[in-house]
Protein backbone atom coordinates (compact mmCIF):
# COMPACT_ATOMS: atom_id res chain seq x y z
CA UNK A 1 0.00 0.00 0.00
CA UNK A 2 1.68 3.14 -1.25
CA UNK A 3 -0.82 5.71 -0.05
CA UNK A 4 -2.30 5.93 3.43
CA UNK A 5 -6.08 5.56 3.54
CA UNK A 6 -7.58 8.19 5.79
CA UNK A 7 -10.74 7.79 7.82
CA UNK A 8 -12.90 9.70 5.33
CA UNK A 9 -11.79 7.63 2.38
CA UNK A 10 -12.33 4.44 4.31
CA UNK A 11 -15.85 5.54 5.24
CA UNK A 12 -16.56 6.31 1.60
CA UNK A 13 -15.28 2.96 0.41
CA UNK A 14 -17.29 1.06 3.01
CA UNK A 15 -20.45 3.02 2.18
CA UNK A 16 -19.92 2.39 -1.52
CA UNK A 17 -19.35 -1.30 -0.95
CA UNK A 18 -22.46 -1.68 1.20
CA UNK A 19 -24.58 0.34 -1.20
CA UNK A 20 -23.90 -2.04 -4.08
CA UNK A 21 -26.69 -4.27 -2.74
CA UNK A 22 -30.02 -2.65 -1.88
CA UNK A 23 -30.59 -5.15 0.93
CA UNK A 24 -27.08 -4.59 2.27
CA UNK A 25 -24.45 -7.11 3.31
CA UNK A 26 -23.16 -8.83 6.43
CA UNK A 27 -19.92 -8.05 8.23
CA UNK A 28 -17.72 -10.80 6.85
CA UNK A 29 -18.77 -10.14 3.27
CA UNK A 30 -18.27 -6.38 3.58
CA UNK A 31 -14.81 -6.99 4.94
CA UNK A 32 -13.86 -9.28 2.08
CA UNK A 33 -15.25 -6.88 -0.54
CA UNK A 34 -13.35 -3.93 0.90
CA UNK A 35 -10.18 -5.99 1.07
CA UNK A 36 -10.49 -6.66 -2.65
CA UNK A 37 -10.07 -2.92 -3.09
CA UNK A 38 -7.78 -1.92 -0.21
CA UNK A 39 -4.96 -3.63 1.62
CA UNK A 40 -6.18 -3.08 5.14
CA UNK A 41 -6.28 -5.23 8.23
CA UNK A 42 -9.56 -7.02 8.73
CA UNK A 43 -9.82 -5.67 12.25
CA UNK A 44 -10.12 -2.15 10.88
CA UNK A 45 -13.55 -2.70 9.42
CA UNK A 46 -15.70 -3.23 12.48
CA UNK A 47 -14.95 0.18 14.06
CA UNK A 48 -15.75 1.85 10.74
CA UNK A 49 -19.06 -0.01 10.40
CA UNK A 50 -19.92 0.83 14.00
CA UNK A 51 -19.19 4.50 13.51
CA UNK A 52 -21.17 4.70 10.26
CA UNK A 53 -24.04 3.02 12.05
CA UNK A 54 -23.89 5.52 14.92
CA UNK A 55 -23.80 8.38 12.44
CA UNK A 56 -26.98 6.96 10.88
CA UNK A 57 -25.38 6.31 7.50
CA UNK A 58 -25.88 2.57 7.91
CA UNK A 59 -28.59 0.61 9.62
CA UNK A 60 -28.58 -2.99 10.76
CA UNK A 61 -31.09 -5.77 10.69
CA UNK A 62 -30.91 -9.43 11.59
CA UNK A 63 -31.86 -12.25 9.27
CA UNK A 64 -31.80 -15.97 9.86
CA UNK A 65 -29.36 -17.93 7.76
CA UNK A 66 -28.76 -21.66 8.07
CA UNK A 67 -30.37 -21.74 11.47
CA UNK A 68 -28.43 -18.86 12.98
CA UNK A 69 -28.77 -15.11 12.97
CA UNK A 70 -26.78 -12.87 10.68
CA UNK A 71 -26.54 -9.13 11.11
CA UNK A 72 -26.82 -7.18 7.89
CA UNK A 73 -25.70 -3.62 7.28
CA UNK A 74 -27.72 -1.52 4.87
CA UNK A 75 -27.15 2.02 3.64
CA UNK A 76 -29.67 4.67 4.72
CA UNK A 77 -30.95 7.74 2.92
CA UNK A 78 -28.48 9.89 4.79
CA UNK A 79 -25.78 7.37 3.96
CA UNK A 80 -26.52 7.67 0.27
CA UNK A 81 -26.35 11.45 0.49
CA UNK A 82 -23.05 11.23 2.33
CA UNK A 83 -21.71 8.82 -0.27
CA UNK A 84 -22.63 11.27 -3.00
CA UNK A 85 -20.73 14.01 -1.16
CA UNK A 86 -17.74 11.72 -0.94
CA UNK A 87 -17.82 10.72 -4.62
CA UNK A 88 -18.09 14.34 -5.74
CA UNK A 89 -15.18 15.33 -3.49
CA UNK A 90 -13.20 12.33 -4.71
CA UNK A 91 -13.74 13.21 -8.34
CA UNK A 92 -12.52 16.74 -7.73
CA UNK A 93 -9.55 15.53 -5.73
CA UNK A 94 -8.42 12.91 -8.20
CA UNK A 95 -8.98 15.08 -11.27
CA UNK A 96 -6.62 17.73 -9.95
CA UNK A 97 -3.99 15.18 -9.02
CA UNK A 98 -4.33 13.35 -12.32
CA UNK A 99 -3.87 16.61 -14.19
CA UNK A 100 -0.76 17.34 -12.20
CA UNK A 101 0.69 13.90 -12.87
CA UNK A 102 -0.13 14.13 -16.58
CA UNK A 103 1.55 17.50 -16.86
CA UNK A 104 4.63 15.96 -15.37
CA UNK A 105 4.51 13.04 -17.79
CA UNK A 106 4.45 15.35 -20.81
CA UNK A 107 8.05 16.28 -20.28
CA UNK A 108 9.42 12.76 -19.95
CA UNK B 1 -5.54 -20.15 20.40
CA UNK B 2 -8.92 -21.29 19.15
CA UNK B 3 -12.02 -19.30 18.39
CA UNK B 4 -13.50 -19.62 21.90
CA UNK B 5 -10.29 -18.51 23.56
CA UNK B 6 -9.94 -15.64 21.10
CA UNK B 7 -13.48 -14.37 21.70
CA UNK B 8 -13.14 -14.85 25.44
CA UNK B 9 -9.94 -12.81 25.45
CA UNK B 10 -11.63 -10.16 23.33
CA UNK B 11 -14.50 -10.03 25.80
CA UNK B 12 -12.09 -9.41 28.67
CA UNK B 13 -10.29 -6.67 26.77
CA UNK B 14 -13.51 -4.81 25.92
CA UNK B 15 -15.03 -5.00 29.38
CA UNK B 16 -14.48 -1.29 29.90
CA UNK B 17 -16.99 -0.50 27.17
CA UNK B 18 -20.68 0.12 27.76
CA UNK B 19 -22.41 -3.24 27.71
CA UNK B 20 -24.32 -2.55 24.51
CA UNK B 21 -21.18 -1.63 22.58
CA UNK B 22 -19.26 -4.56 23.95
CA UNK B 23 -22.01 -7.01 23.06
CA UNK B 24 -22.31 -5.56 19.59
CA UNK B 25 -18.58 -5.96 18.98
CA UNK B 26 -18.47 -9.51 20.29
CA UNK B 27 -21.51 -10.45 18.26
CA UNK B 28 -19.86 -9.05 15.15
CA UNK B 29 -16.72 -11.12 15.59
CA UNK B 30 -18.59 -14.21 16.70
CA UNK B 31 -20.61 -14.24 13.49
CA UNK B 32 -17.48 -13.24 11.58
CA UNK B 33 -15.87 -16.53 12.54
CA UNK B 34 -19.02 -18.42 11.65
CA UNK B 35 -19.35 -16.73 8.25
CA UNK B 36 -15.73 -17.49 7.43
CA UNK B 37 -16.69 -21.13 7.47
CA UNK B 38 -15.66 -24.33 9.16
CA UNK B 39 -11.96 -24.94 9.52
CA UNK B 40 -11.09 -21.33 8.79
CA UNK B 41 -10.59 -20.36 12.43
CA UNK B 42 -6.83 -20.01 12.31
CA UNK B 43 -6.94 -18.12 9.01
CA UNK B 44 -9.36 -15.64 10.51
CA UNK B 45 -7.27 -15.27 13.66
CA UNK B 46 -4.10 -14.59 11.72
CA UNK B 47 -5.86 -12.08 9.48
CA UNK B 48 -7.63 -10.28 12.28
CA UNK B 49 -4.51 -10.00 14.35
CA UNK B 50 -4.26 -10.46 18.09
CA UNK B 51 -7.28 -9.84 20.34
CA UNK B 52 -5.30 -6.96 21.80
CA UNK B 53 -5.06 -5.23 18.44
CA UNK B 54 -8.72 -5.78 17.67
CA UNK B 55 -9.78 -4.51 21.09
CA UNK B 56 -7.53 -1.48 20.77
CA UNK B 57 -9.26 -0.46 17.55
CA UNK B 58 -12.70 -0.96 19.02
CA UNK B 59 -11.84 1.16 22.07
CA UNK B 60 -10.23 3.84 19.90
CA UNK B 61 -13.35 4.13 17.78
CA UNK B 62 -15.42 4.31 20.96
CA UNK B 63 -13.35 7.26 22.14
CA UNK B 64 -13.77 9.08 18.88
CA UNK B 65 -17.51 8.65 18.58
CA UNK B 66 -18.09 9.72 22.19
CA UNK B 67 -16.89 13.25 21.35
CA UNK B 68 -18.74 15.52 18.96
CA UNK B 69 -15.87 15.46 16.50
CA UNK B 70 -17.05 12.61 14.32
CA UNK B 71 -17.72 14.91 11.38
CA UNK B 72 -14.39 16.65 11.89
CA UNK B 73 -12.55 13.36 11.88
CA UNK B 74 -14.42 12.24 8.78
CA UNK B 75 -13.27 15.34 6.93
CA UNK B 76 -9.63 14.82 7.77
CA UNK B 77 -7.70 12.97 5.13
CA UNK B 78 -4.62 12.13 7.11
CA UNK B 79 -5.91 10.34 10.17
CA UNK B 80 -7.03 6.84 10.88
CA UNK B 81 -7.74 5.08 14.12
CA UNK B 82 -4.13 4.10 14.84
CA UNK B 83 -2.95 7.66 14.27
CA UNK B 84 -5.49 8.86 16.84
CA UNK B 85 -3.84 6.75 19.50
CA UNK B 86 -0.36 7.96 18.57
CA UNK B 87 -1.24 11.65 18.70
CA UNK B 88 -3.04 11.16 21.98
CA UNK B 89 -0.07 9.48 23.63
CA UNK B 90 2.62 11.81 22.32
CA UNK B 91 0.88 15.11 22.99
CA UNK B 92 -1.02 14.20 26.11
CA UNK B 93 2.13 14.41 28.22
CA UNK B 94 0.38 16.20 31.01
CA UNK B 95 -2.26 13.61 31.60
CA UNK B 96 -1.05 10.17 30.60
CA UNK B 97 -0.26 7.76 33.36
CA UNK B 98 1.04 4.42 32.15
CA UNK B 99 -1.43 4.38 29.31
CA UNK B 100 0.28 1.54 27.43
CA UNK B 101 0.00 -0.85 30.36
CA UNK B 102 -3.62 0.10 30.80
CA UNK B 103 -4.33 -0.81 27.20
CA UNK B 104 -2.89 -4.26 27.35
CA UNK B 105 -4.67 -4.96 30.60
CA UNK B 106 -7.88 -3.95 28.93
CA UNK B 107 -8.66 -1.63 31.82
CA UNK B 108 -8.97 1.40 29.59
CA UNK B 109 -12.02 3.11 30.97
CA UNK B 110 -12.75 5.05 27.80
CA UNK B 111 -9.11 6.05 27.76
CA UNK B 112 -9.28 7.55 24.31
CA UNK B 113 -12.43 9.41 25.22
CA UNK B 114 -10.75 10.92 28.28
CA UNK B 115 -7.60 11.53 26.29
CA UNK B 116 -9.32 13.57 23.64
CA UNK B 117 -11.49 15.49 26.12
CA UNK B 118 -8.57 16.33 28.36
CA UNK B 119 -6.56 17.41 25.33
CA UNK B 120 -9.38 19.76 24.30
CA UNK B 121 -9.66 21.22 27.82
CA UNK B 122 -5.92 21.61 28.22
CA UNK B 123 -5.54 23.36 24.87
CA UNK B 124 -8.49 25.61 25.62
CA UNK B 125 -7.05 26.53 28.98
CA UNK B 126 -3.62 27.19 27.48
CA UNK B 127 -4.93 29.51 24.83
CA UNK B 128 -7.34 31.28 27.15
CA UNK B 129 -5.24 31.45 30.30
CA UNK B 130 -4.71 35.20 30.40
CA UNK B 131 -8.36 35.78 29.58
CA UNK B 132 -9.40 33.55 32.43
CA UNK B 133 -7.18 35.41 34.90
CA UNK B 134 -8.53 38.80 33.85
CA UNK B 135 -12.08 37.53 34.25
CA UNK B 136 -11.23 36.27 37.73
CA UNK B 137 -9.82 39.65 38.75
CA UNK B 138 -12.87 41.52 37.46
CA UNK B 139 -15.16 39.12 39.26
CA UNK B 140 -13.21 39.62 42.46
CA UNK B 141 -13.50 43.39 42.22
CA UNK B 142 -17.23 43.27 41.63
CA UNK B 143 -17.84 40.97 44.54
CA UNK B 144 -15.90 43.07 47.08
CA UNK B 145 -19.06 43.84 49.09
CA UNK B 146 -19.72 40.13 49.34
CA UNK B 147 -16.39 38.77 50.43
CA UNK B 148 -15.54 41.98 52.29
CA UNK B 149 -18.62 41.44 54.41
CA UNK B 150 -17.81 37.76 54.87
CA UNK B 151 -14.28 38.50 56.03
CA UNK B 152 -15.54 41.26 58.34
CA UNK B 153 -18.00 38.86 59.87
CA UNK B 154 -15.40 36.17 60.34
CA UNK B 155 -13.03 38.67 61.91
CA UNK B 156 -15.74 39.88 64.28
CA UNK B 157 -16.50 36.32 65.27
CA UNK B 158 -12.88 35.52 65.98
CA UNK B 159 -12.44 38.74 67.95
CA UNK B 160 -15.54 37.90 69.95
CA UNK B 161 -14.25 34.45 70.80
CA UNK B 162 -10.91 35.86 71.85
CA UNK B 163 -12.68 38.41 74.01
CA UNK B 164 -14.70 35.70 75.72
CA UNK B 165 -11.57 33.70 76.42
CA UNK B 166 -9.82 36.71 77.88
CA UNK B 167 -12.84 37.42 80.00
CA UNK B 168 -12.88 33.83 81.21
CA UNK B 169 -9.26 33.87 82.21
CA UNK B 170 -9.64 37.23 83.91
CA UNK B 171 -12.73 36.17 85.80
CA UNK B 172 -11.19 32.96 87.09
CA UNK B 173 -8.07 34.78 88.11
CA UNK B 174 -9.94 37.57 89.85
CA UNK B 175 -12.25 35.15 91.60
CA UNK B 176 -9.41 33.02 92.87
CA UNK B 177 -7.43 36.02 94.02
CA UNK B 178 -10.33 37.61 95.80
CA UNK B 179 -11.23 34.36 97.51
CA UNK B 180 -7.65 33.99 98.59
CA UNK B 181 -7.43 37.49 100.00
CA UNK B 182 -10.84 37.23 101.59
CA UNK B 183 -10.00 33.86 103.04
CA UNK B 184 -6.78 35.02 104.59
CA UNK B 185 -8.47 38.14 105.94
CA UNK B 186 -11.28 36.14 107.50
CA UNK B 187 -8.95 33.68 109.14
CA UNK B 188 -6.90 36.46 110.67
CA UNK B 189 -10.00 38.35 111.77
CA UNK B 190 -11.48 35.18 113.14
CA UNK B 191 -8.43 34.51 115.29
CA UNK B 192 -8.61 38.08 116.49
CA UNK B 193 -12.25 37.74 117.57
CA UNK B 194 -11.62 34.30 119.00
CA UNK B 195 -10.58 35.59 122.40
CA UNK B 196 -13.55 37.87 123.08
CA UNK B 197 -16.11 35.55 121.45
CA UNK B 198 -15.25 31.95 120.73
CA UNK B 199 -18.34 31.18 118.67
CA UNK B 200 -18.09 34.15 116.40
CA UNK B 201 -14.37 33.65 116.05
CA UNK B 202 -14.72 30.01 115.02
CA UNK B 203 -17.48 30.97 112.61
CA UNK B 204 -15.36 33.59 110.89
CA UNK B 205 -12.37 31.26 110.78
CA UNK B 206 -14.62 28.69 109.16
CA UNK B 207 -15.73 31.14 106.51
CA UNK B 208 -12.14 32.10 105.93
CA UNK B 209 -11.13 28.48 105.42
CA UNK B 210 -14.05 28.01 103.02
CA UNK B 211 -12.90 31.00 101.04
CA UNK B 212 -9.37 29.62 100.99
CA UNK B 213 -10.68 26.32 99.69
CA UNK B 214 -12.65 28.10 96.97
CA UNK B 215 -9.59 30.08 95.99
CA UNK B 216 -7.48 26.97 95.69
CA UNK B 217 -10.15 25.46 93.42
CA UNK B 218 -10.01 28.66 91.40
CA UNK B 219 -6.25 28.49 91.13
CA UNK B 220 -6.44 24.90 90.06
CA UNK B 221 -8.92 25.84 87.37
CA UNK B 222 -6.76 28.71 86.30
CA UNK B 223 -3.79 26.37 86.12
CA UNK B 224 -5.78 24.01 83.92
CA UNK B 225 -6.76 26.88 81.65
CA UNK B 226 -3.20 28.03 81.29
CA UNK B 227 -1.36 24.76 80.96
CA UNK B 228 -3.86 22.41 79.37
CA UNK B 229 -6.64 24.33 77.67
CA UNK B 230 -4.52 26.97 75.97
CA UNK B 231 -2.01 24.57 74.38
CA UNK B 232 -4.90 22.37 73.22
CA UNK B 233 -6.57 25.37 71.68
CA UNK B 234 -3.41 26.39 69.88
CA UNK B 235 -2.76 22.83 68.65
CA UNK B 236 -6.24 22.30 67.25
CA UNK B 237 -6.13 25.70 65.58
CA UNK B 238 -2.88 24.79 63.83
CA UNK B 239 -4.32 21.36 63.10
CA UNK B 240 -7.07 22.99 61.06
CA UNK B 241 -4.42 24.24 58.67
CA UNK B 242 -2.15 21.21 58.72
CA UNK B 243 -5.02 18.74 58.33
CA UNK B 244 -3.01 16.16 60.22
CA UNK B 245 -2.13 17.02 63.81
CA UNK B 246 0.58 14.91 65.39
CA UNK B 247 -1.18 14.07 68.62
CA UNK B 248 0.82 14.30 71.77
CA UNK B 249 -0.31 12.60 74.95
CA UNK B 250 -3.80 11.93 73.74
CA UNK B 251 -4.81 15.54 73.10
CA UNK B 252 -6.41 15.41 69.67
CA UNK B 253 -8.23 17.90 67.46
Amino acid sequence: MVFNTGAALLDAIVLASVSKEPEGAYGYKITQDVRDVLEISESTLYPVLRRLQKDQFLETYDQAFNGRNRRYYRITGEGKAKLTDYTVAWKDYTTKINNLFMEGEQYE
Amino acid sequence: MNKEEYLSRLRDLTSSLPVEDQMDALYFYQTYFEDAGEGKEQDVISELGSPEEVAKKILAEQGISSTEDSTASANSTTEDSTVYSETCESTDTHNSTGAKQNQTNGKVRGFFANCKNKLDNWEYYQTHKSGCIILLIIAAIFTIPLWGGIFGGIFGLVAGIVGVLIGLYAAVFALSLSCLIGGVACVIAGFAVLIPSLGVGLFVIGIGLLLLALSSLGWALFGQLCFRFAPWLVRSFIGLFRKSTPTVGGASA
